[in-house]
């Protein structure tokens, strides 16, 4: 047979090139002629290149198959495997996701949220703190504060000429050069290497170097975030949704900065403030009753100092409310126990939720430490229905640094 | 894409020649090629067939892909090769490989080559050249794209949607049978006649021994005398006979054959040209299917083939270990999920052991003792012959349940796992649910290709189907397009018998502290009943309603008193 019909010699001549716009066209068609349309396109985010969107369509060609997801979407799944494991023993896991109650979660308190994983944070913050910090352009920390000593290694980064543990081929074969170079071995105003005489190059055992073991500690900066919010009825719907969406996305820069090492505790307050022991309940918790916006600031206070935690951790305190408060005399001690708080933390940030500023806005704003302390204290204000870019825009007013440009 | 040069040739012309010393059996010319990434994901599409016919889905697959790979690209891979069963057989490569890949790569493909060519299997591959044919395919839908427009794309997308159940058996079987006819009187008696009288097994066997001894007493006259006594029981078998010979025309070998025998519409003299298209459609499905059955087998074949060569070549001195690594990483098992490379390797070396030393034998097989067993050594040397004997006459089912035994489970420390959620911890959870090679045989059959078994039959002009009942379901969510589909294919009323679970019991798990360590210590599937359904097609419409006759009950029971 003849393979120039076969392997033509364009490439792609043998494809009919049609477009993605044309192909849609042409789908539109199917409803016209009594068809469901056929392709979907999907549009995905390309990473490391930018902010581009990547539209990619699929298509399923619908016959009759088998069916086999399983019967009930609790039941076992099976697969092959090898290797160790009696019978009954677990090898491995993966946590679940998706998992009922995300979401509107009408029934349990009126709030969407975010998804499961560590504290119930969906999919991994690292990754999401890394894509906002870049495509959203949060700024990096300059400085991460304190660092603890958290490891000693031996390392093979000294060096040594003489004796020692591997021979660092590059090093040794630049000295061998120089002094062969010095005795008149090899000519000085040599170019090409290929001439070099290596049978009768002189190895003086100085001029071997190897690499040698050495002491490495490595230190790393840890932190402690406390989030706290309002979880009066007056924050219900909305307000809390914002706080709680605003604080992941924190959560998540501050776990990218850090490396993962990021610890967290959860604190909510109506009148009396109280410790929750994960996201889930700090996010879906209701209360009946007033505010008071002291009563989380001095609860944080106590307990940072009671567990001395300012000696092992960078601290971060991360509040969100609608603004109400008891009354004046009782804003001017919360701000009273924010200046505490100030003298431990390396970031304090406050978002109030609503349409106006309200009662403890203004005390804070009065008081003057936003201005004196721009380093340690920010404040924002976002409305109920500010959308994602606002919140963004919120977090880099709490964590931007000054003299770092966005 | 490029044709390899001349120097590469040379080698995998040295290549072919040790490896038909070893025993391996291809045709003298092949054909290699070299692929950029896009091209890759363009011939993809195509089923690295460049001759396909155009279809818009394959666009879209191309698109999807091209859109995929700027996500995420690929990284070039060195092992990559693609063979494909054409005249001669072509090979794809990514890159230039250095000249010992390329003598490894070259083995594996070789061996690939050899499974297509003689692996029973793929017999009604041999007389023509895919490539070929797809090339005056793709010229005859060109030619109705432009005479018909979309219809044509529709008359595609609707043979697509029943092409998985083409049949394969059906049409290898014809392809065996030289001259098919009728059968004889007494193919008849036995195979027609007495199997609708319903008579117990041991009648019919009463029935064949008196068959034998007319025939073996008489050889002239026996059949003749035998009828002549059978004709006085059953006056109508004469009668019947003639008219099965009369009214005798070759069977359709599956749905799709049925549906362009009998339509009405695609019967019709302007809708000739649909009927081209459909077999275009069910041909080059006929050429797919036993690539995906014998999937574990041909993979196999090429990785014991590769692995055996290579390690023979004096090309490997100097690059034992990056060997290693490379073939590592083709056939080493995986902890998790079913690695075709690797199974089908072991399972070819462990067949070529195991007859080597007797084991194959029914003697073996018939002995209990332990000791006996593990002694059992015959020194029979009919190892290799064995493997080429396998390779030419099984396929992936066969393969799996004849050789894999639990001394080749123990061997390899193979398992079937289980995922569980655990709702404490909220997550799901892996554990190894059982290391009898039963279970692990069922598994590796479960994942293996297997389409619905849809029979057709005309009632009245409606074109009714029936999915036979094998313990599960069809996708819900596509019958309804699949049906409107057949429907315009048919040109009526379509129906279509199937059944659907129900689940009645939740599935549970019962966990407890064993040494130190959770295991799962029992486990309970949902219980489901299955109900008859009967969907109807009509006007685009699709309604469904339960079936609830014993015919429809009686078939279910049947199915799992068998699996019992």
């Amino acid at each position: 047979m003849n393979y120039s019909t076969l392997v033509p010699q364009t490439p792609h001549s043998y494809f009919a090139a049609s477009t993605l716009d044309e192909l849609l066209q042409r789908d539109a068609q199917r409803k016209n002629d009594g068809f469901f349309p056929r392709i979907n396109v999907t549009k995905v985010l390309a990473p490391g290149t930018g902010f581009d969107i990547v539209l990619i369509p699929t298509t399923v060609e619908e016959k009759f198959y088998h069916d086999t997801r399983p019967l009930h979407p609790m039941s076992g799944q099976e697969q092959t495997g090898s290797g160790e494991g009696e019978e009954g023993e677990m090898i491995g896991y993966e946590p679940a996701e998706g998992e009922s109650g995300q979401g509107s979660g009408k029934k349990e308190g009126s709030q969407a949220g975010a998804g499961e994983g560590e504290h119930g944070l969906g999919n991994d913050p690292y990754e999401i703190g890394k894509v906002i910090t870049k495509k959203l352009r949060l700024p990096n920390l300059r400085h991460k504060g304190k660092q603890f000593l958290a490891d000693r290694q031996f390392e093979l980064t000294d060096r040594n000429r003489g004796s020692g543990q591997l021979v660092d081929q590059r090093r040794t074969l630049d000295n061998l050069i120089r002094t062969n170079m010095l005795l008149g071995i090899i000519p000085p105003d040599t170019t090409d290497f290929t001439t070099i005489p290596f049978d009768n190059l002189l190895v003086s055992p100085n001029d071997i170097e190897y690499r040698i073991l050495s002491v490495e500690p490595t230190y790393e900066s840890r932190a402690l975030v406390f989030f706290a919010r309002d979880y009066s009825a007056s924050m219900q719907g909305l307000p809390a949704e914002q706080v709680v969406k605003q604080q992941i996305l924190i959560y998540s820069w501050l776990v990218y900065q850090y490396q993962r090492k990021v610890e967290t505790r959860f604190f909510l307050h109506s009148e009396v403030s109280k410790e929750v022991p994960d996201f889930r309940t700090y996010f879906r918790l209701l209360t009946e009753g007033g505010t008071r916006i002291e009563s989380v600031f001095s609860h944080i206070n106590a307990v940072v100092e009671a567990e001395n935690l300012a000696r092992d951790y960078n601290i971060y305190i991360f509040y969100g409310g609608d603004g109400d408060d008891l009354g004046e005399a009782f804003s001017k001690r919360a701000v009273e126990e924010i200046e505490k708080a100030l003298s431990y933390v390396n970031r304090l940030g406050i978002t109030i939720v609503n349409d106006q500023e309200r009662s403890f806005s203004a005390v804070l704003s009065q008081s003057g430490i936003l201005a004196k302390k721009p380093n340690l204290i920010r404040y924002d204000l976002i409305s109920k229905d500010a959308d994602q870019d606002r919140l963004i825009k919120g977090i880099n007013k709490l964590v931007s640094e000054i003299g770092v440009k966005k | 894409m490029n044709i390899i040069d001349q120097h590469a040739k040379k080698l995998m012309e040295r290549c072919k020649d040790r490896a038909r010393e070893s025993g391996l059996r291809f045709s003298d010319e092949t054909l290699e090629i070299i692929l950029k990434n896009e091209e890759i994901v363009r011939l993809e599409a195509k089923g690295f067939i460049p001759t396909m016919y155009d279809y818009w889905v394959d666009e879209v697959r191309t698109l999807q892909g091209i859109g995929a790979y700027e996500i995420f690209p690929r990284r070039t891979y060195g092992m990559f090769e693609i063979v494909t069963n054409a005249r001669p057989p072509i090979s794809y490569y990514n890159v230039n490989n250095p000249d010992w890949l390329n003598v490894m790569i070259f083995y594996h493909v070789l061996a690939h080559i050899d499974f297509f060519q003689n692996n029973a299997m793929f017999r009604n591959t041999w007389r023509d050249d895919f490539a070929g044919q797809a090339l005056a395919d793709k010229r005859t839908i060109a030619k109705l794209r432009r005479e018909h427009g979309r219809w044509l794309e529709y008359t595609i997308e609707f043979a697509r949607a029943i092409d998985n159940l083409v049949g394969f058996h059906a049409e290898l079987a014809k392809s065996m049978d030289r001259t098919p006819e009728p059968l004889p009187k007494a193919g008849f008696y036995f195979d027609v006649f007495i199997q609708g009288k319903d008579l117990p097994q041991s009648e019919f066997f009463r029935e064949m021994e008196l068959y034998n001894r007319f025939v073996s007493e008489d050889s002239e006259q026996g059949e003749q005398r035998f009828f002549a006594l059978k004709q006085a029981k059953y006056p109508e078998l004469g009668a019947l006979y003639e008219r099965y010979r009369k009214e005798w025309k070759q069977s359709p070998s599956d749905a799709i054959e049925f549906i362009m025998q009998n339509s009405p519409f695609l019967n019709k003299a302007e809708n000739e040209w649909m009927k081209q298209v459909i077999e275009i459609v069910r041909r080059t499905s006929l050429y797919f299917q036993p690539q995906i059955k014998t999937k574990i087998m041909n993979e196999g074949w090429a990785s014991y083939w590769h692995e055996q060569l290579f390690m023979q070549n004096e090309r490997i001195s100097g690059h034992e270990v990056q060997f290693a690594v490379n073939n590592a990483q083709i056939t080493a098992l995986n902890r998790l999920g079913l690695n075709p490379y690797a199974v089908g390797l072991r399972l070819f070396q462990y067949i070529e052991e195991q007859a080597d030393q007797g084991r194959l034998s029914h003697e073996f097989k018939r002995l209990r003792d332990i000791t006996a067993r593990d002694k059992y050594d015959q020194n029979t040397g009919n190892g290799k012959q064995s493997v080429f004997d396998v390779r030419e006459q099984m396929d992936d089912f066969l393969f799996i349940h004849l050789f894999l035994d639990q001394d080749f489970v123990d061997r390899h420390k193979l398992f079937v796992s289980e995922r569980r959620f655990n709702p404490i911890a909220k997550r799901w959870e892996y554990y190894v649910k059982s290391r009898k090679a039963e279970d692990y045989k069922r598994m590796v059959t479960a994942t293996l290709y297997h389409p619905p078994s849809v029979t057709a039959e005309d009632s009245n002009g409606t074109l009714s189907l029936h999915h036979h009942f094998e313990g599960q379901r069809l996708v819900p969510e596509y019958i309804q397009s699949t049906m409107v589909g057949i429907a315009h294919l048919w040109g009526g009323t379509v129906t279509l018998r199937t059944y659907e679970p129900t689940v009645t019991t939740q599935p549970s798990v019962e966990m407890a502290i064993v040494a130190g360590a959770p295991r799962v210590v029992r486990v309970e599937n949902p219980q489901a009943t299955w109900q008859a359904v009967r969907y109807t097609a009509n006007d685009k419409k699709v309604t469904k309603e339960a079936l609830t006759g014993e015919r429809e009950l009686a078939e279910v029971a049947a199915w799992f008193s068998e699996k019992r």
